[in-house]
């Protein structure tokens, strides 16, 4: 059964070489008890360049099943900074945490409050969101000075909090996602999530 | 035991002196024959604060009513107290009281019942005969062991004392141990005897015969071992067959009930359902048992509520479960009626009682999600289906470049503004702001003139404007005021290059407001305004003159 998979498995990697099949393939690998396998071939996308929330949870999973919690929760905290309102991602963090013995440190009231608004939505929606509101910004600026419309002041005060509070929660979102995804060591900053 | 009767000794002697501070008594006895028996009566008179009491005691023992006495020694129609003798009697021989070996200080157990099912209840009452006139100092008892029974305590007050009298002989009797048991199993239980050991002082040899005194005599203290007879209860095994709801209840009279707070209710709400069983026997030996509930109901433990007594020959009281139901699915469901069955011994029979069943609807209310995570939902490891990819390098990209954007894009903002107040700056004519600055000089300086016109005040707006001008000229030239004149103002403004037109004007608006003060017009109101105006005038044009340079 072993050598059947991974004939089907080379075969495959032969055959096409679209991200997607590698996709199935791993399902099938794991479907099939295959979980190291499987864990090389989501590595096999991830070195395609390509990645996504449910790749790094399928990591995750694979980690889980092989008892690599410290992996596994790594994996799981990066698709859940790829997609944040993941409601099963997040349990399985707590899973792998109990499975770990570790507990979630305590913080002050407003890092748990800013860590909750920076997920509310994912980072790109964040960059879209302040360049968006700077551009508004800088269109309501010419228009006022070039053109002479009446804009009234109050509308530039509140775009500007806003681009101000954008810019914060979105340079946050990177920073954190420079500190989850683009790691590949196993220590996992335990104030994350 | 020896604290008993310290404290008995304590009491006879309070009970002496009172009778010697507060009242008075005095005892008759008589002695009457009742079918060949004689009989005696104490009749007790006592005069307490004032108030005459009467007691009649028979058999110097048992409390009679005074009637009773008298009717059996007038009318000689003796009945009820033949009663109570024959009472008196059979309770002798009930407890087989029987002083065998004569001795003066025993020991009784008796039980109500010597034949009993498991799970039956008896009581057993200990107590210590001594005869009257023997004092008895040390006692030990050795505890009395009931093996096979489950042992409830009565509490026991040994400051009670009774009178007895078997064969003639009259006894104090302390109860020292009353306990209700029940038995565990069955076979010929049987209540070891136990030992007592007394020290009861007596007479011994004489020592000296005092004139006065009389004779006295040495005490001697002899230890006395006591044992009690040992006891037989046969216990017998419960008919069979043993009813499936049967939890080991042994009862005359018992009763179940069960209570609900709601029938209606959301899921993830709480009920509280109690079973409340209520009788005499074993019940304080009853445990929560099973009980069918809804699948889909989380049961919680009982809470048990215990409000058993411990009575003369049993126990009994009431017994409560609550049990917290938490339905977690809607839908109709029924909570099953309680079948509970119990033995009672006085028919020999098993008998059934059940309690009420209840229909419960459940509506959907909150969506129950289990607080362990580790359920069965989340153990179930399975992959997500991959939805689509995106690039790594562009990710990166993006975050680096975000930064690069924004603040381009502000210091842009930041330009404009820059750039257009520049442009805005240069827009405006210097000598118009000049002008405007010095009109506000002006209108500050000539305020209270502003007011007298509002008030017709004609002598007072000229004396304004003179001291508006003069302490114009005065701040702004730096002269003292007692340096004002009009040739210094010539000197002044021929210093700082102010035109001549303008210092004449100024000369003569002073002097036009001397004349006016003096010589009043016919038109005050125009030439007030009029006055005003050119001193405005005035000032704004030597304050635009100073400036240009």
């Amino acid at each position: 059964m072993k050598k059947i998979a991974i004939v089907i498995f080379t075969f495959y990697s032969f055959l096409s070489y679209s991200t997607d099949s590698l996709f199935k393939t791993a399902d099938t690998l794991f479907q099939n008890n295959k979980i190291e396998e499987a864990i090389s071939v989501y590595k096999k996308i991830l070195d395609k360049n390509l990645e996504s929330s449910e790749l790094y949870y399928n990591l995750g999973i694979c980690y889980f099943k092989i008892q690599n919690y410290k992996l596994s929760q790594e994996n799981f905290r990066k698709s859940l900074s790829i997609n944040p309102s993941s409601e099963i991602t997040k349990k399985r963090i707590i899973q792998t945490n109990i499975k770990l013995n570790t507990k979630e440190t305590p913080q002050l009231f407003y890092i748990i409050w800013k860590n909750k608004i920076s997920e509310i939505c994912s980072t790109n929606t964040w960059i879209l969101f302040s360049i968006l509101s700077i551009l508004i910004l800088l269109i309501l600026f010419i228009f006022k000075l070039f053109f002479k419309k009446q804009v009234k002041s109050i509308y530039i005060l509140f775009l500007i909090f806003l681009s101000v509070v954008m810019y914060f929660f979105s340079s946050h979102k990177i920073k954190k996602d420079e500190k989850i995804l683009d790691k590949d060591s196993i220590n996992i900053l335990q104030t994350m999530y | 035991m020896k604290n008993c009767i310290l404290i008995l000794l304590y009491f006879s002697s309070i009970v002496s002196y009172s009778q010697v501070t507060f009242s008075s008594s005095s005892s008759n006895t008589y002695y009457k024959e009742i079918d060949g028996k004689r009989i005696s009566f104490t009749i007790i008179k006592s005069n307490e604060n004032g108030k005459e009491n009467q007691r009649c005691v028979l058999n110097n023992f048992i409390d009679v009513d005074c009637e009773l006495v008298s009717d059996c020694f007038n009318k000689n129609e003796c009945g009820e107290i033949r009663e109570i003798l024959k009472k008196e009697e059979k309770e002798q021989t009930q407890h087989n009281i029987k002083n065998i070996d004569k001795s003066e200080v025993f020991i009784n157990l008796k039980t109500n019942k010597s034949e009993i099912y498991v799970g039956e209840q008896i009581s057993s009452v200990s107590e210590i005969y001594i005869k009257n006139g023997v004092n008895i100092q040390n006692t030990n008892i050795q505890p009395i062991s009931y093996d096979g029974f489950w042992e409830d305590e009565v509490k026991v007050n040994s400051n009670k004392r009774k009178r007895k009298i078997i064969d003639g002989i009259n006894y104090t009797t302390i109860k020292f141990r009353h306990s209700v048991l029940t038995s565990q199993k069955s076979g010929l239980l049987i209540i070891p005897p136990t030992n007592m050991e007394i020290d009861i002082p007596r007479k011994g040899r004489l020592i000296q015969n005092h004139p006065f005194f009389g004779p006295q005599y040495e005490t001697v203290i002899t230890t006395q071992n006591i044992k009690t007879k040992e006891k037989q209860i046969r216990v017998k095994e419960l008919p069979k067959p043993i009813p499936k709801n049967f939890y080991g209840t042994v009862s005359k009279k018992f009763s179940i009930r069960s209570e609900i707070d709601r029938t209606n209710l959301k899921t993830s709400e709480a009920i509280s359902f109690k079973v409340i069983f209520r009788g005499e026997g074993n019940i304080n030996m009853l445990v929560p048992f099973e009980i069918n509930f809804p699948n889909s109901f989380e049961v919680f433990d009982p809470i048990i509520t215990d409000k058993t007594y411990i009575g003369n020959h049993n126990t009994g009281g009431t017994k409560i479960f609550e049990y917290i139901l938490i339905p977690r699915e809607k839908g109709n469901y029924t909570i099953p009626n309680v079948s509970f069955s119990y033995f009672n011994p006085q028919t020999k029979e098993y008998s059934t009682i059940n309690s009420k069943s209840y229909d419960i609807l459940v509506e959907q209310g909150k969506k129950y999600t289990p607080t362990d995570t580790l359920n069965l939902p989340y153990e179930e490891l399975s992959l997500l289906q991959n939805s689509s990819f995106s690039k790594i390098s562009f990710r990166k990209m993006l975050h680096s470049y975000f930064y690069t954007v924004f603040w381009s894009i502000s210091c842009i903002i930041i330009l404009l503004i820059l750039t257009s107040i520049i442009l805005n700056n240069r827009k405006t004519n210097p000598i118009d702001q000049k002008r405007k600055k010095s009109t506000k000089i002006a209108i500050r300086r000539l305020k209270n003139a502003q007011l007298c016109i509002n008030n017709n005040n004609f002598d007072m707006f000229f004396e304004e404007i003179e001291k508006a001008l003069w302490g114009y000229f005065a701040d702004k030239f730096n002269v003292s005021h007692s340096q004002l004149s009009k040739e210094t103002i010539e000197y002044y403004f021929k210093r700082n290059n102010i035109e001549i037109d303008l210092q004449n004007n100024f000369i003569e608006l002073l002097n036009k407001c001397e004349f006016a003060r003096y010589a009043p017009d016919n038109n005050k109101n125009k030439q007030m305004q009029n006055t005003l105006n050119s001193a405005k005038e005035i000032i704004i044009e030597v304050e635009s003159n100073l400036k240009r340079k």
